[in-house]
């Protein structure tokens, strides 16, 4: 007998199972496959090989073909249907030369054979062949079994994804008669994500954020935008303080190389006044019932995270609007997949498109079109539209965004806040002193009408008292638009000039009341002859006073007009049957 | 993608080759490294003349070769943008974070 060299790397933990019914064949074969490296098993027949190979599980068998009770074929055949989910090589040992013999076991399931009596050189050869056989086989098998568990903790962390994803947006509560929308996601979760809010002063945010990536990477993305979104919407900031709190959340969670496209637009349906403020998304196109492009809010700045404090600008791009019309905005999978280019021609051929359409068919005639267009094209980005309309006239909020007044806190308490021209060209003040007032009053439930009075006598004082700015200019042919250019110029340039503004609780026969005081620095105004006057529905000014009337028990103005005091109620409305509060539904 | 980086005097040219997405990272990578690691390099320039599309993964890449030249006080400007990479550059504003000539 010739003495095997050992190969322990490729034996090395594999077990042979030795099936023969011949005692000394089986002695001569164990002692040999055991010198080789090999753990060895035996059985005497077919039966005690099937049974043997769930108990010992061999890595190769060594089967002979004739043996009692049950034979190497019938053996084999089951061994085959019983372990689909590994493989284990069947090398045949016979006395049978023919090759009809050697045809039909390996048509039975055997990898190989070799004829009795064994020259153990060839023996020594083939195990060594098997072995490497297996040796690849099972790291192919353990590759498999690791990329099918990695591929269900990716399905796993995108069913996450999609689940944060979904809780992220709000879109229950889209008023579908106001805004609309539309994804078609690349792959089966998208990484695009359109929200939408109410300030508390009725004036809807939107945003279509494009964070890169998908799955997690996108989900995770998305969570520092909505976050703040959502809770200055709520408290009523403006949208540039709150693109610049996004930004500053993006680099301060995210990688550098992550970062947010986004589209945020604030519609202020009282003043018909659209804000966008576009960072690396194609164009917002706001067009006209007849599809003539009014404006295209072309992206001014880099996506969300791309900028540090000192390199970011969160000026919007403002837009007045005196007739009826539609807001599309897009993410560029939808621009690419069109075949437009991202930039105002762009915008123009998404208007020729959807011109002829009335605008309640445009998001159908849009969606139709980038199926047509993206038919057979393979898309590995996500596609969104948005559209709001927007009409001139009364608008409703949806009852939902405008929350009931909690009931006030008892306590006496005051606050004074005094503006100079660098805080009212910098701090959003109407949310921060609404913020106060309210966690003074009832735990910073937030009161829409509280905000309403808030905003008209805080940008009375300023627009009119100090930058001296004339209502009277927003009648006139794109006066609205020059006033709005004016304000900010002379924003820019305010050297002196402040806003002072005294809150205190008062009682009145056991009614809680707030107190509130505005002053500016500016020359005043003839406020007897204005506040005789009836505001016209149609003038773009002068609704403000009118407003504070209805909502307050006592407007009082003093001094040369540059002082206004009011008295606003908390708890049952003044009187019954009160008009309400321009646009907003009973709350 | 292909990239290659050739030193001029005090500036590292990176030069990039087709489509710049995520499969060129490593080799961006390395060059830019490599330039960063080079104690003469003043600014780096990267090239993209021959670049028919970048993607926004390409975007963040050209961020974290920005960031680190940064830390080493490296100006970066890309060079030679034309067609669809100027349009792509220019819905992202990259001007606001590099030099764009």
């Amino acid at each position: 007998m010739l003495v095997p060299t050992a190969t322990p790397e490729a034996a090395a933990a594999q077990t042979v199972l030795v099936v023969d019914d011949h005692p000394q064949a089986q002695v001569l074969l164990t002692r040999f496959l055991k010198r080789m490296g090999y753990r060895v098993e035996t059985a005497a027949n077919g039966l005690e090989a099937v049974n043997a190979v769930a108990t010992v599980r061999p890595d190769i068998i060594l089967m002979d073909l004739t043996m009692p009770v049950m034979g190497g074929y019938e053996a084999t055949e089951q061994i085959r249907a019983a372990a689909l989910d590994r493989w284990i090589p069947i090398v045949f040992l016979s006395a049978t030369p023919d090759s009809a013999a050697l045809i039909r076991a390996l048509e039975r399931g055997a990898d190989d054979y070799l004829v009795k009596p064994i020259s153990y050189t060839v023996l020594r050869a083939k195990m060594r062949a098997v072995s490497r056989m297996l040796g690849m086989q099972r790291q192919l098998e353990d590759r498999n079994s690791r990329l099918a568990a990695y591929r269900a903790s990716e399905d796993e962390q995108n069913r996450m994804a999609q689940h944060v994803i979904s809780r992220l947006a709000n879109h229950h509560l889209f008023d579908e008669s106001v805004l609309k929308h539309w994804t078609a996601p690349a792959s089966f979760f998208s990484g695009d994500l359109v929200v939408a809010g109410y300030t508390p002063a009725g004036v809807l945010h939107v945003m279509l954020a494009d964070g890169a990536g998908h799955g997690l990477a996108a989900a995770l993305s998305a969570l520092p935008v909505t976050q703040p979104f959502y809770r200055m919407t709520e408290k009523g900031y403006s949208l540039a303080s709150i693109v610049a709190e996004m930004n500053g959340k993006i680099r301060q969670l995210l990688p550098v190389e992550r970062f947010v496209a986004a589209t945020l637009i604030a519609v202020d349906f009282k003043e018909q006044v659209v804000e966008i403020w576009n960072g690396g998304n194609p164009p917002l196109c706001i067009m006209a019932g007849d599809g003539r492009v009014l404006h295209a809010g072309c992206s001014l700045h880099p996506p969300l995270g791309v900028a540090p404090d000192h390199l970011f600008s969160s000026e919007v791009d403002v837009y007045h609007y005196d007739e009826a019309c539609q807001l599309v905005a897009c993410s560029d999978g939808l621009y690419e997949g069109a075949g437009w280019r991202a930039n105002a021609t762009g915008a123009q051929d998404l208007a020729n498109l959807l011109s002829a359409q009335p605008a309640p068919e445009r998001l159908e005639t849009l969606k139709a079109h980038f199926s047509s267009a993206a038919n057979g094209h393979f898309t590995d980005d996500d596609a969104t539209a948005v559209l709001i309309t927007c009409a001139p006239g009364e608008h409703t909020i949806p009852e939902r965004a405008v929350a009931e007044a909690a009931p006030a806190m008892p306590g006496d308490w005051r606050f004074q806040v005094r503006l100079s021209p660098e805080q009212l060209r910098h701090v959003d003040v109407v949310p921060l002193v609404h913020d106060l007032a309210s966690h003074m009053l009832c735990g910073g439930a937030r009161n829409a009408k509280l905000y309403l009075v808030l905003t008209e006598l805080i940008s009375n004082a300023l627009d009119h008292g100090v930058l001296r700015l004339d209502s009277r200019m927003k009648g006139e042919a794109d006066g609205f638009q020059r006033y709005l250019a004016l304000r900010s110029e002379r924003l820019a340039a305010l050297t002196e000039g402040a806003v002072e503004i005294r809150i205190a609780t008062v009682e009145s026969n056991g009614r809680p009341l707030v107190r509130m005081l505005v002053t500016d620095t500016g020359a005043g105004f003839d406020y007897g002859k204005v506040l005789e006057r009836v505001p016209e529905v149609t003038t773009p000014y002068g609704r403000g006073i009118p407003l504070v009337k209805r909502l307050c028990d006592s407007v009082e103005y003093r001094g040369c007009g540059n002082e206004v005091e009011v008295v606003f109620p908390l708890g049952e409305p003044k009187a019954p049957g009160a008009p309400h509060a321009a646009g907003l539904n009973p709350a | 993608m292909l990239a290659n980086l050739r030193t001029e005097r005090d500036t590292a040219v990176i030069r990039l080759t087709g489509r710049f997405d995520f499969s060129g990272h490593r080799e961006f990578k390395h060059c830019y490294e490599a330039a960063l690691g080079e104690p003469s390099v003043r600014k780096i320039d990267v090239d993209l003349s021959s670049v028919e599309y970048l993607d926004s993964s390409a975007l963040g890449m050209l961020l974290l070769l920005k960031e680190q030249a940064d830390a080493r006080e490296l100006p970066v400007s890309l060079l030679n943008c034309g067609g669809t990479v100027k349009e792509i550059l220019d819905v992202a504003n990259f001007g606001v974070m590099f030099s764009i000539r």
